[in-house]
């Protein structure tokens, strides 16, 4: 009971954090961290945020698109940008976890492809347990 | 601007510049020479727009950003932002 208690609660902080960081940057609608297949670990998103890409079919292409992608002989794919006509969709490989960001197509992408960098230790936390499991 | 340009402009023509930074429209980085980080190329842009903002009908402002470390300057010009790291005098 304890320790379910302490898990949601340091879900709900991460909720917390998550969607204040969410709202700093302009135009960014959802947050999602998944494992290497797309399973998603973590999410925040705002209503405006488009249903398909918190999908697992959506998810699980990008896992599968980096692992293509580092077979280019270029070594491991780091991050995939995908620019649509309204929205934009940055993809970071932070193995064992995968960041998506999908903001408007306004959005700075290089905010966007810098942000892995400011939740640094939060990440490694999250990686610990995907790691073990 | 050049990659040559940058480099004149961090050793000859300007004493004091430590870096200089050149971002396009979506804060993706054109050029990083000196103390400047590719990675920082995002914020760059980001402060440019946001201070466009603040008075949409003035042409973009130069922002300054002093620390004990020395200060950055900040300009939009069109499609294109600009950072240069000044040392501290």
């Amino acid at each position: 009971m304890k320790v379910e208690i302490g898990v949601t609660m340091a879900t709900e902080e991460l909720k917390v954090y998550f969607t204040r960081l969410m709202k700093s940057v302009e135009g960014l609608m959802a947050i999602v961290i998944t494992d290497r297949d797309g399973v998603p670990v973590f999410k925040v998103a705002t209503d405006q945020a488009p249903d398909q890409v918190l999908k697992h079919n959506f998810l699980g292409t990008f896992g599968l698109a980096a692992s293509q992608a580092s077979k280019l002989g270029m070594s491991s794919n780091k991050s995939i940008v995908c620019f649509y006509e309204h929205y934009q969709v940055v993809q970071i490989n932070k193995s064992p976890l995968l960041l998506t960001f999908i903001a408007s197509s306004e959005t700075s992408t290089g905010l966007l492809l810098d942000m892995d960098n400011t939740f640094t230790d939060a990440l490694d936390d999250l990686g610990r347990v995907v790691g073990t499991t | 601007m050049s990659t040559k340009e940058m480099d004149a402009l961090l050793r000859f023509r300007l004493p004091g510049i430590a870096g200089v930074i050149c971002t396009d429209e979506h804060g993706l980085c054109l050029g990083a020479k000196g103390v400047a980080t590719r990675e920082t190329s995002g914020h760059i842009a980001n402060i440019a727009e946001s201070a466009a903002r603040l008075n949409p009908n003035l042409p973009p402002p130069v922002i300054a950003i002093e620390s004990e470390g020395g200060s950055i300057l900040i300009k939009k010009e069109g499609t294109i932002t600009m950072g240069i790291y000044k040392s501290p005098n």
